[in-house]
């Protein structure tokens, strides 16, 4: 069920846009005499990075509006981008200020030429340059700290709002253009947008799902190391979804904890009101799954994620799954069967052995169907193998696809971020035009 | 426009819009820093 006020991306970059530009426009018609080139490009720089760094926390909560056409994984990757912009402008702004050299002149009323010193002003403008600097180090470097992921998360969450704020008084109290009461308001505006952005991801949504629990019906071993865990709704209808899409799921927590992690979903909304996982161990949280009992309490946001075929109508879907990422992929073939589609659709499932395939009797079952095929693809194949040999590559999409009625149909791509590349790159290079092909990447940090 | 997006995979994509986006920004900074 796509959200009915997902916005187009295009319209998305057009208002990024222009409220990061909105700042320097209006201080650019404050009718404030404007000073050397390098004081104006000071204050510019630190203009568009405060800008960058308030409407960051619009972007890492979470909204639909924002990531559902985009997908959740490309809005969270232009967080971590746009980071690095927002700091080096933010790193420049005090080094450009050629002022501080002019003695202060009282009748310069318009702060023309010299900087104001005021100690307060400025020390909220040195610790909060400090701060982001960590912040952003530390989440470009967060794969290789000892902390949980939680702890990170938290501390990244706190951190830039601790930033923002500072930075708010500092705008406020030394900033030349932020005199403005214009200026001043839409920085207190955007500072209230930010901290709402996190107080809706850490207080709203979890008091939201405090009315919507959940409870595990069942935790059973799929595979080599692989579980689905199915969850039921308990008191209410469930979750209106789309096959493919994603939650972030809280196993036996506060829904106030930060402990989640995101799932696909594997089930299809025709199947009924419970959702199913398919959760290889991988990280803190997923070792544990098989320990799981049922009847433990779960909360569940979201959906999200667009990886969806409801509202595309190509004449074929090939479905692209490495490991556990046949699990949006068994909800869209589920769907579709559901549907009766008549689309011919074919999945293609890459595992390195036979006891990694997950749900291979229900797969077995689905080929039955004449319009579905499923290529199961091994690379180390067991003796006897029917199935492909190797990884699912250049040359086996080529082999597969290169063909003209083919190069019509919608590609869902989901497994690891190498099979994935590779996987989109050649089928660009066999002339299927990228809005063809749908993909998510796994990890939504 | 559209055509030639298309021959892009979407990772490309996102690193053009995120240069393109960062490019106007630098543009916009020195415009405002002339005048």
């Amino acid at each position: 069920m796509q959200t009915p006020i997902a916005m187009n991306p295009r319209f998305l970059i057009v208002i990024y846009l222009c409220v990061v530009l909105l700042p320097l426009g209006l201080s650019y018609f404050s009718g404030r005499p404007s000073r050397s080139f390098w004081d104006e490009l000071a204050s510019g720089a630190g203009l568009l990075a405060f800008a960058i760094l308030l409407l960051e926390f619009l972007l890492s909560g979470r909204f639909q509006t924002v990531s559902a056409r985009v997908g959740m994984d490309v809005t969270m990757r232009f967080h971590q981008l746009v980071a690095r912009t927002a700091l080096v402008l933010a790193l420049l702004h005090p080094f450009l200020y050629r002022s501080p050299f002019n003695p202060p002149y009282p009748w310069d009323v318009t702060r023309q030429l010299t900087l104001a010193y005021d100690i307060s002003g400025l020390l909220t403008g040195i610790l909060a340059w400090v701060l982001l600097a960590t912040l952003v180090a530390l989440g470009i470097g967060r794969s290789q700290l000892v902390y949980r992921y939680e702890t990170w998360r938290l501390m990244h969450g706190v951190g830039a709002l601790l930033v923002a704020g500072l930075v708010l008084q500092h705008a406020l109290d030394t900033g030349r253009y932020s005199q403005d009461p214009a200026l001043a308001y839409l920085w207190i505006g955007l500072f209230l947008m930010a901290v709402f952005s996190l107080a809706y991801v850490y207080v709203i949504k979890p008091i939201w799902q405090t009315q919507r629990p959940w409870t595990v019906r069942s935790v059973r071993s799929l595979g080599l190391r692989t579980w689905e865990l199915t969850l039921e709704p308990d008191g209410h209808q469930g979750l209106a979804y789309d096959a493919g899409q994603f939650i972030w799921l809280n196993v036996g927590n506060s829904p106030f904890s930060l402990f989640e992690n995101p799932f696909s979903i594997s089930t299809a909304p025709a199947s009924g009101p419970h959702l199913q996982f398919v959760i290889k161990e991988l990280g803190d949280f997923t070792r544990t799954v098989g320990q799981i009992t049922p009847g433990t309490r779960a909360y569940v946001d979201g959906p999200h994620g667009n990886l969806v075929v409801s509202d595309h109508a190509e004449p074929g879907i090939a479905l692209i799954a490495g490991g556990v990422g046949i699990a949006p992929l068994m909800g869209i073939l589920r769907q579709l069967r559901h549907e009766k589609d008549e689309r011919p659709t074919m999945l293609i499932y890459g595992n390195r052995v036979q006891e990694q395939i997950a749900y291979r009797e229900e797969l077995t079952a689905i080929a039955e169907d004449q319009r579905i095929e499923v290529v199961h693809v091994l690379s180390e194949p067991p003796e006897g193998w029917t199935g492909r040999n190797g990884l699912v590559d250049a040359d086996l999409i080529r082999a597969i696809f290169d063909s003209t009625p083919m190069k019509q149909w919608l590609f869902v791509l989901c497994g690891p971020a190498a099979m994935m590349e590779v996987v989109e790159d050649a089928l660009i290079d066999i002339g299927v035009p990228s809005h063809q092909i749908e993909s998510e990447r796994f990890q939504y940090d | 426009m559209t055509n030639w997006l298309s021959t892009w995979p979407s990772r490309h994509r996102l690193s053009i819009m995120f240069w393109a986006i960062n490019a106007l920004i630098v543009l916009a900074l020195l415009i405002f820093a002339l005048r």
